[in-house]
Parts: C-alpha cells; sequence; structure tokens
C-alpha cells in the first residue's frame, strides 16, 4: 500500500512535466530602441499562452530579465527573440534589460480576454 | 552604467568562482593537479568567444529557441559531469582529468558567457568604457574576497564534518544548475510546468544581494514548482546516499580486512 502510494506520489510529479503538443498561441511583439521597451505595457489575457517576440532594434545586446515571471534570455543587437510565457494568474509582472535596468522598464498585465494591449 | 557592470559582473562570475572553490578543494582532498581546471577555464574562455561571435546567428535556428537548447544540454552536461567527477574521485585517471577539464568549461560556458556579451556588446560605446572597467575591477574584487572567505569556510567544514560537507556542496551547487534548466525548457515551449508549490519572496527576494548569492551557491527559486522541487531534492540526495553508503561500506570492508589479517 506504501509502495503503491509512494508510486503515484512520484507519477503525479512527473506528470506536472507534459511534453506540448504545437497549438494555436497568440502573438504579442514587444520592441527594444534605444534601451527602452516598446510597449511599456503589455496586457495579456489570463490562462493563456503567449508567444512574445521581442525585436532588439538597438546595436548593442540586451537581457530580457523578469523575476516574476522567470524568463531570462539574451537579445543580440538587431536580432529578434522568442520567449513563450503562461498560463498567467491575474495580476502585474514586471520585466527589464538586464544590460540597461535604470531605462529597459515594462510590465505585463493579466487580465480577462476581452482587453486589449495598451498603446 | 557602473553599478549595472557591478551586478552583471557579480551574476555571471560568482557561480564561477563557487565552482573553482569547490574544484580547488577536491583537488586538494583527492591530491589532484589544480592546472585541469585552468586548463578547462581557458578552453572555456575561447570556446565561449567563438559562441559570442556566432550565436547572432545560432540564435535564430529552431524558431529563434537554438540558443536555450544549446545551454540546456550545457545544464545538464554539467551536472552529468560533477557527478562523474565524484563518482570517480578516487580513481584519478585520464577520463577523471578529462572531466573536470569539461566541468570547469560547461561552467565557463554556461556563466561566463553573460558577462562576455554585455562586455564585448558595450565596450566600443564611448560613453560606458570606464563605467565597464571599473565596475567588472569592482565585481571581480568582490567575487574574489568572496571566494577566499568561502573557500576557508569549506575547508573548515570538511575538517569538521569529513570530505561528505564538499560532496554536498558539490552536489547542491550541480542540482543548482537543473532548476535553470527546466525553465529554459518552459520559456521554449518543451515543457510546462505547475503553478509554484511555494512562495518564499516575502523572506528572500531572488533579486536581492542574499538571493543572487544562494542562487549562484545552490540554485535558489523563489517560487519553485513541484517538479523543480523534486528533480533538486532526487539529483542531490540520491547520489548523496549513494556516496555515505558505499563509503561506510569500503569502511566496514577495511575493517574487516584489518580483522582478518590479525
Amino acid at each position: 500500500m506504501k509502495l503503491k502510494l509512494k508510486f503515484s506520489a512520484v507519477t503525479i510529479a512527473f506528470l506536472t512535466m507534459s511534453f506540448n503538443a504545437q497549438s494555436e498561441i497568440q502573438e504579442i511583439h514587444l520592441t527594444i530602441k534605444d534601451h527602452l521597451f516598446f510597449p511599456e505595457t503589455l496586457i495579456v489575457p489570463i490562462n493563456q499562452k503567449i508567444k512574445l517576440i521581442i525585436d532588439n532594434q538597438d546595436k548593442t545586446p540586451e537581457e530580457f530579465d523578469s523575476f516574476d515571471l522567470n524568463r531570462e534570455k539574451v537579445i543580440f543587437g538587431y536580432s529578434r527573440a522568442v520567449i513563450y510565457i503562461g498560463p498567467l494568474k491575474k495580476g502585474q509582472y514586471t520585466f527589464f534589460g538586464e544590460y540597461a535596468p535604470q531605462t529597459a522598464q515594462g510590465k505585463i498585465i493579466a487580465r480577462k480576454k476581452e482587453s486589449q494591449n495598451a498603446p | 552604467m557602473l553599478l549595472n557592470t557591478v551586478i552583471v559582473s557579480l551574476s555571471s562570475i560568482l557561480p564561477i568562482c563557487i565552482f573553482l572553490v569547490l574544484v580547488k578543494l577536491l583537488c586538494k582532498e583527492s591530491k589532484s593537479e589544480f592546472r585541469w581546471v585552468l586548463l578547462g577555464l581557458f578552453l572555456g574562455i575561447f570556446i565561449n568567444l567563438i559562441i559570442i561571435n556566432t550565436a547572432p546567428y545560432i540564435s535564430t535556428w529552431f524558431d529563434y529557441n537554438a540558443m536555450e537548447y544549446l545551454i540546456i544540454s550545457l545544464y545538464c552536461f554539467f551536472y552529468l559531469s560533477i557527478l562523474n567527477l565524484l563518482f570517480r574521485l578516487h580513481q584519478q585517471d585520464d577520463i577523471w582529468c578529462v572531466t573536470l577539464i569539461l566541468s570547469t568549461c560547461f561552467s565557463m560556458l554556461l556563466y561566463g558567457n553573460h558577462f562576455l556579451i554585455y562586455v564585448i556588446g558595450y565596450w566600443q560605446q564611448s560613453y560606458s568604457f570606464n563605467g565597464l572597467l571599473i565596475g567588472s575591477s569592482l565585481g571581480f574584487g568582490v567575487c574574489i574576497s568572496f571566494s577566499v572567505l568561502f573557500f576557508f569556510s569549506i575547508n573548515y567544514l570538511i575538517k569538521r564534518f569529513k570530505i561528505i560537507t564538499l560532496y554536498l556542496f558539490l552536489l547542491l551547487h550541480a542540482s543548482g544548475q537543473l532548476i535553470p534548466a527546466l525553465n529554459l525548457a518552459v520559456q521554449v515551449d518543451l515543457i510546462s510546468l505547475n503553478p509554484p508549490f511555494w512562495d518564499s519572496s516575502w523572506l528572500i527576494e531572488e533579486s536581492s544581494e542574499i538571493g543572487r548569492l544562494i542562487k549562484a551557491l545552490f540554485g535558489y527559486e523563489a517560487k519553485p514548482s513541484l517538479l523543480e522541487i523534486s528533480i533538486y531534492a532526487f539529483s542531490t540526495f540520491l547520489p548523496l546516499t549513494y556516496f555515505i553508503f558505499t563509503k561506510g561500506v569500503s569502511k566496514q570492508n577495511s575493517i574487516q580486512l584489518r580483522e582478518d589479517t590479525k
């Protein structure tokens, strides 16, 4: 009985990791220019996976970093990067550029689906 | 620029310094040569420069996810190489030396990469040269000071609680590298993780100084998922139990052998 319970616990732990099938994922674009993020605020739907496409239009590299989202990615100069985020709960998630944290700052607001991206 | 360079250099160089201190102690305990580690360090810098020069091109592969796949592989190889170092510690053969070189090289590739990208990316900007130079020197200084303190602390613990302390620190450090690998796998949509099992950011924030330090030491996560906790515990305590058990067995064997010869 104990062995069964242990086996079930291990199985549950590993079932939490599932290899993802490719499906329709909403894409959101973010641009880095002059060490700033455009748009500064992104509004995304809750409980949905998002494909964040980041374009670095600066000559210098930048690192997209977010402790709230647990994401970290170097984007080389004049280059592009793709990061998957979510599904997110309702709330606000900050991100910043690790190489220019004073200027490159932004946030993602997870809301219900009706909302649109801020200008 | 100055403060940011200090932060970037600290977060990049500190994990390398921690690894070097642990490996230095491992070499000291096993009476092997440290020069292999230095070779691994130079090899790591050399490969890093090649990767940085080709990374803007490589990163576009696999829907802009190629670098993540590369880094995930490096994290896993790093863990395996440390396991191999510990398993073969008393054999000291060619494979052990090659593993020592490779593990140092992996550490350099994983952490030195960020710092080199930052320095190479910004040093040509006229406004940032002084900040980079002073900031990097300060960062290096802090890392070296910490390394000296860390070396003597662990050395003391080894004398007090035997070599198993070193095994524990190396395994915790190595297992800590599997957590960012998991996060990267989520980042490229390879796997999904459950919501955080707990949230300790009220106690120690990942972005704080202490948070960064224990992240470099043991791979601290303020909001880990159940899978992250399971993998961390499994990859640390399973080999550790094995080492404790085999050490106990070999001790018993040697006692038995001594009694037989009497």
